[in-house]
């Protein structure tokens, strides 16, 4: 044991160390924009980067938050998140419930050809965003909701069903169908048995799937492009508009706070749910 | 027509046959058991009635109604399964009383019936616990607790008792009989364990393959096994299975007991229908013991001796193994025994309780009483 400790403190250490550097490499470039965005656009300019503020100033966030010219509108980035929460709402419910519920039919309800429409919903995980786009337009088009919050919250529905639907598949896989039939025998319904045994106990689970989903859908920039007119783009559309914008002196201070309000709703659900999200995965692996 | 009447049942799962043409019929208030090894269908059967899996072919008739294709909530039956199957996420009470909530019983008198059974079943305390605090054998009072509350026409258990520990479920084994003794409710039980069949059912079914080898009465599948499958799974230890072979000598058909010490005894098989030929005999250790155990009223016995092989003491009784026909054989002797492994001792064989097979078809050779 003595002899075994010795190398084995070393090799923690230089673990550690490596695990020090990966996070330095990684948090060095939020840690710029965050000093970065309370600082005068002066003070940026004349060099240090790594430097805290002289001066700090809220002024670059107010900016970014409501008065930043977007496109050709002085708005600030605030409509745009407001739009792209009308968006990930609807869109990370509705998949997620509809992903339950397949899960719940393709593991339990099984029916004649369950595994061809399992390897379908699959298969859709794996097909590129841009080959959807035409025919989404299209499709988009003859429902009349092309270029609204609606028709973007259907694409990220659709898109979204199959990783939600593998995962509540493979959640319910090893949910016991001893418990189905029992509560078949107490007189429960399909959507009773869902609602009253599988949800109760599926909180991983949908944990996983809702912080999949969210981050997914709010950082999308390709679909919120392709579907979206300017008064229902959502925000990572908007930040492309406010960095690119020509007009003008570039506001890295600016850029920098519209960067960071962007990234804040996914990077909250993260802190707030991430231990569940490991969590729900190994429940889903392990048992599955 | 009968209470519970299954009527030709057979199941084919993915064209290959797991259930064939399974008769039972049972009165109401009987309790019925379905015995036989891993894998013989039981808990297929058991599903079928509760309409769990579909019937392939054949129609189950409960109380006069044919189920045979009626949903399982629509069948009035209660059933506890393996694993209890207690729903995680709902507290005992809530456990017990959700077949009551989905059939609209209102919210007071789900209360009243639940602390009715909670009473009899001593899990009052527990109620308001979720299973994942209970013990095993709490969680399996709480399984009984969700059939019972029902009140239903038929009890299904699939084996309930088989994830306790021995002790607990020698304890449950005697409770579900005093259980049953007070309920009267019909009940169809599984179990791949034969001493629970013997002590709890009133009817026992001896499954094999997919097949019901023998249906009846505890004492008729115990003393008149059918074939050499239901003979040596039912009892404990089981029965000698002894082949031999038959002659006729002078007109009468004989066979010889041969014991490692090179005697020879002849045994003539008095009643039984059979000519020369190859046979298997069966024989229950407690028909074969020594002179101290032996019961006195018995006048047609064979005594020989023999050299013991191994003695094996287990409390009350003492399994002592001899040589007979060059096979080894069980006896059971007295748990203060004195024969000593190595020596040699005398046996007496009841020669009344032995059991005659073909050997070929396995099945049990008729005695014509005399
Ligand atoms: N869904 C299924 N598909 C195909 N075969 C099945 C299915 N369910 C059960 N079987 C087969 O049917 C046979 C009977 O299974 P069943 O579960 O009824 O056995 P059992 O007697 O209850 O055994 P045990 O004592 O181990 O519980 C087995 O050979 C099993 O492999
Ligand atoms: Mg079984």
């Amino acid at each position: 044991m003595m002899r075994a400790s010795l190398p084995g403190s070393a090799m923690r250490s230089a673990l550690y160390l490596i695990l020090l550097v990966f996070s330095i490499f990684y948090l060095v470039p939020l840690y710029v924009m965050l000093v970065n965005s309370f600082k005068e656009l002066d003070e940026i300019r004349s060099g240090a980067m790594l430097a805290l503020p002289d001066n700090f100033t809220l002024a670059p966030w107010e900016s970014a938050w409501s008065t930043a010219q977007i496109g050709v509108s002085p708005t600030g980035l605030k409509p745009y998140f407001i739009n792209s929460i009308a968006m990930v709402i609807p869109a990370v419910l509705i998949s997620t419930l509809i992903g339950a519920i397949n899960g719940y039919v393709l593991s339990k309800w099984q029916f004649r050809g369950h595994r061809w429409v399992f390897g379908l919903l699959l298969f859709s995980c794996f097909i590129p965003f841009q080959i959807v786009l035409i025919p989404m337009a299209k499709t988009l088009g003859i429902l009349g909701i092309a270029g609204s919050t609606p028709g973007l919250v259907l694409v990220h529905v659709v898109y979204g069903i199959g990783f939600s639907t593998l995962f509540f598949r493979n959640y319910y896989e090893a949910f016991p169908t001893e418990l189905i039939r029992a509560a078949q025998l107490d007189g429960a319904g399909f959507f009773m048995i869902f609602a009253r045994i599988l949800l109760p106990s599926s909180g991983p689970i949908i944990v996983v799937c809702i912080i999949w989903q969210f981050t997914n859908i709010w950082n999308d920039f390709l679909f919120g492009a392709s579907f979206t007119d300017f008064d229902s783009q959502p925000i990572t559309v908007a930040l492309n508009n406010l960095v690119s914008s020509s007009t003008g002196v570039k506001e890295y201070n600016v850029h920098f706070a519209g960067a960071i309000l962007a990234a804040l709703p996914t990077l909250i659900v993260y802190i707030v749910s991430g231990r569940y999200f490991v969590r729900g995965l190994m429940a889903g692996s392990v048992k599955g | 027509m009968s209470f519970l009447q299954l009527q030709n049942i057979s199941k084919i799962y993915e064209s290959q046959p797991v259930l064939e043409s399974i008769n039972i019929s049972i009165e109401k208030g009987e309790f019925l058991v379905l015995v036989g090894p891993s894998g013989c269908g039981k808990s297929t059967l058991l599903n079928m009635i509760a309409g769990l899996e579909d019937v392939t072919q054949g129609a189950i008739h409960i109380d006069e109604k044919d189920v045979t294709h009626v949903a399982p909530s629509e069948r009035d039956i209660a059933m506890v399964f393996q694993s209890y199957a207690l729903y995680p996420s709902m507290s005992v009470r809530e456990n017990i009383t959700f077949g009551l909530e989905m059939r609209g019983v209102p919210r007071d008198e789900r209360n009243q019936q639940c602390d009715q059974v909670a009473e009899i079943l001593q899990i009052g305390h527990l109620l308001d616990r979720k299973p994942s605090a209970l013990s095993g054998g709490q969680r399996q009072r709480v399984a009984m607790g969700r059939a019972l509350v029902r009140n239903p026409l038929v009890f299904l258990f699939d084996e309930p008792l088989s994830n306790l520990d021995a002790k607990l479920r020698v304890d449950m084994r005697t409770e579900i009989k005093l259980l049953h003794q007070r309920l009267k409710t019909t009940v169809v039980y599984v179990t791949h364990d034969q001493i629970e069949a013997m002590t709890l059912a009133t009817r026992i079914a001896v499954m094999n393959g997919g097949v019901i080898q023998q249906l009846g009465r505890p004492e008729e599948i115990y003393y008149h096994p059918q074939n050499l499958f239901v003979a040596s799974f039912m009892g404990s230890p089981s029965m000698n299975l002894i082949e031999i072979e038959a002659a006729d000598v002078n007109g009468q058909i004989c066979f010889e007991i041969e014991t490692s010490n090179g005697d020879t005894h002849a045994v003539a098989l008095d009643g039984y229908q059979c000519t020369g030929g190859k046979y298997v005999i069966g024989v229950r250790p407690e028909d074969l013991t020594d002179i101290e155990t032996s019961d006195q009223r018995q006048t047609n016995t064979l005594r020989f001796s023999s050299p013991v092989d191994v003695v094996e003491p287990a409390g009350s009784d003492t399994f002592v193994v001899i040589q007979v026909c060059g096979q080894s054989v069980t006896c059971r002797v007295r748990g203060d025994s004195k024969i000593q492994e190595g020596g040699e001792a005398e046996f007496l064989l009841n020669l009344d309780r032995i059991h005659l097979f073909d050997q070929h078809s396995g099945e049990r050779l008729k005695r014509v009483v005399s």
